[in-house]
């Protein structure tokens, strides 16, 4: 398997509990990854560590080949590496427009100096708010343009969350963190739908967490089973979810 | 006879505490940086004037002039003060510095304006480049670190330097005597006052560029949650170490100004009360991330300020027991105008705005449904 983004043997406790119990985890290529497991698996914090917010006890961190166990999150961004999270991160002052605005990295004017020079930065700010607007009509946020985070409802706080990490023009792989958690199932599905569009498009990569099983399998390509920090199962959605031992995690936990 | 108490010296506090206040909101305001200890990054522009600035000046005095250096001197000597083997030693000695400052190196800037235009490039340069160094020294250990620990950092720093340090080694700023600093100009309060407003309207336009640009929506953010400002791409630590160094230098523009008009004061004028926690209730009163009420703040505040120093003019005659009261009811009001704001309006007079880096609605007019 062609695999973008790898997890080697991670191990991560938190005190006594082993929440990463040697995890291994191969992301294909091109594809739409999910990964399930009930409450307490250690699915958030694999993407914490995948996402360098959180460093491995051991193991180690691949992408592209590269080793970037060591690297901050904003270096492991800067090659291609975004993520958002379970309970949206959104920035409270910034309006929903700035919010998904600021997610696309490299804008020349921010700096201290570069900031007040106006003409280094006019056209790649024109071309950053004109994304931004195109991805929040495509999230069906538009209407929102001018709110901040605090006067939206949770699913399109959700939805911002989910804007944000389509933003970034370097994006090889997504990591996203419930993304229909909270939101209708007919927008679920025309979030997924999204997902498969740009993965299409821009050839991106994306592992999901979600815990809406019956939306999300008709969509991905590949699953993942995590049990008590451990992967329990892996193959196409079908296999996973029929497999013994994910079954009974589910049941018998 | 009551006397107008907005004077001459009270414009110059608005003006110097204009550009404090909005360096601060630079760091506090809209990057989240908690700088408790601003008063020292103030001190830093007017040490380059006085620790520096004036042993500057006696120097280029001397390798101008040496037959006026060598009079200095000998004056010096006649008049039993001492025997010094330079211009520049004795300008830095507690003892000789009022005369040689007052008596020689004042008048002789005066009439060398050219030379005086490069004395005032080379200590404007090391005010700025001093107070970033500063801020980064003071910060880069703790900027990776929660907030309390930075805010507990800056501020024992600044107590550090201004109340220890600076004040006691007498080599460095006289010591607790203090030495005279180099003022430009015949009059020293229209020189500050010149400095100050320029200065002041540097800062603000400054400041308003900033927050309507792409770094000040990056500061925001990273004060809103440093954890997704990194995971986007941004290096948190060293947007705030940025913040830093450049309010710093901000900062030290306003001690420079303001030590012309007050040659003589010693490092421990520079203390937390006036020159850190001043500002942060102007701020807080003005409302944080708002430049102008960072300004209408700094106003309304020295304006309070101002008339409750002038009460024992007003109300002369009473009791002893109030008059001893009212110089410290400039601080009462402080922490009284603190609680009621944070109690009844923690936005401020003016509350954060959103930024303006291009025009949204054309461009979502532009984009279409």
């Amino acid at each position: 398997m062609d695999a973008i983004l790898k997890a080697e043997n991670v191990v991560k406790t938190f005190g006594a509990l082993r929440a990463l119990d040697g995890v291994t985890v191969e992301v294909p290529r091109g594809k739409i990854t999910l990964l399930i497991g009930p409450n307490g698996s250690g699915k958030t914090t694999l993407m914490n560590v995948l996402s360098g917010v959180l460093k491995p006890d051991s193991g180690r961190v691949i992408l592209d080949g590269e080793d970037i166990t060591e690297l901050e999150p904003h270096e492991r961004f800067k090659r291609g590496l975004v993520r958002n999270f379970q309970i949206p991160r959104l920035f409270a002052g910034l309006l929903v427009l700035e919010n998904a605005a600021f997610a696309r990295h490299g804008n020349p004017g921010e700096g201290v100096f570069t900031g007040i020079m106006k003409r280094l930065w006019r056209d790649f700010e024109e071309e950053t708010v004109r994304r931004a607007v195109r991805l929040i009509t495509f999230t069906r946020i538009r209407h929102l343009w001018d709110k901040k985070p605090g006067e939206l409802s949770g699913g399109q706080m959700k939805l911002l969350e989910i804007t944000r990490s389509l933003m970034p023009d370097n994006a090889k792989v997504v990591l996203m963190d419930e993304p229909t958690a909270g939101v209708n199932p007919t927008l679920a599905h025309e979030i997924f739908r999204r997902i498969q569009q740009i993965r299409d498009e821009r050839g991106i990569t994306f592992l999901i967490v979600e815990h809406r099983l019956d939306i999300a399998t008709g969509y991905v390509d590949y699953a993942y089973a995590m049990a008590y920090g451990k992967v329990v199962a892996h193959g196409t959605p079908e296999e996973v979810l029929n497999h013994p031992k994910v079954i009974e995690s589910y049941l018998g936990g | 006879m009551i006397q107008n108490p907005f004077t001459e010296t009270w414009i110059l506090l608005v003006l110097v505490y204009i550009i404090v206040t909005i360096s601060l909101n630079l760091e506090a305001g809209f990057t989240g940086i908690p700088n408790f200890g601003k008063a020292v990054f103030v001190f830093m522009g007017a040490w380059a004037a006085q620790g520096i600035g004036i042993r500057l000046a006696a120097y280029l005095l001397e390798k101008t002039d040496p037959g006026l250096a060598a009079e200095a001197l000998k004056h010096l000597q006649e008049i039993g003060i001492g025997t010094y083997k330079s211009l520049v030693q004795a300008a830095g000695d507690t003892d000789a510095n009022r005369i040689v400052v007052t008596s020689y190196i004042y008048p002789y800037f005066q009439h060398h304006l050219a030379l005086a235009a490069l004395l005032f490039t080379a200590v404007l340069a090391i005010a700025l480049a001093l107070s970033a160094a500063m801020g980064l020294f003071a910060s880069f250990a703790a900027v990776r670190l929660r907030e309390e620990y930075l805010a507990i950092l800056l501020l024992s720093f600044s107590e550090l330097m201004v109340m220890v340090i600076f004040q006691q080694t007498t080599s460095l700023n006289g010591g607790p005597q203090g030495i005279w600093a180099m003022r430009f100009g015949s009059n020293g309060l229209r020189t500050a006052l010149i400095l100050a407003a320029v200065f002041a309207a540097i800062t603000f336009l400054y400041a308003e560029k900033l927050a309507n640009s792409p770094m000040g929506r990056a500061m925001r953010a990273v004060r809103d949650d440093e954890i997704a400002a990194g995971v986007y791409g941004r290096d948190v630590a060293r947007i705030r170490l940025k913040v830093i160094m450049v309010s710093s230098m901000i900062a030290a523009l306003a001690g420079l100004a303001f030590i012309q008009a007050t040659p003589s004061t010693v490092s421990m004028g520079f203390d937390r009360v006036k020159w850190t926690f001043f500002p942060w209730a102007y701020l807080i009163l003005g409302g944080m991330a708002n430049n102008v009420g960072a300004v209408l703040g700094t106003v309304i505040f020295l304006i309070l300020q101002r008339l409750v120093q002038l009460l024992p003019v007003y109300i002369s005659g009473t009791s002893t027991t109030i008059m001893t009261i009212i110089p410290y009811l400039s601080n009462i009001l402080v922490g009284v105008i603190i609680i009621l704001v944070l109690y009844f309006r923690p936005q401020g007079i003016l509350p954060e705005k959103p930024s303006k880096t291009v025009d949204f609605h054309r461009i979502l007019v532009e984009e279409g449904e």
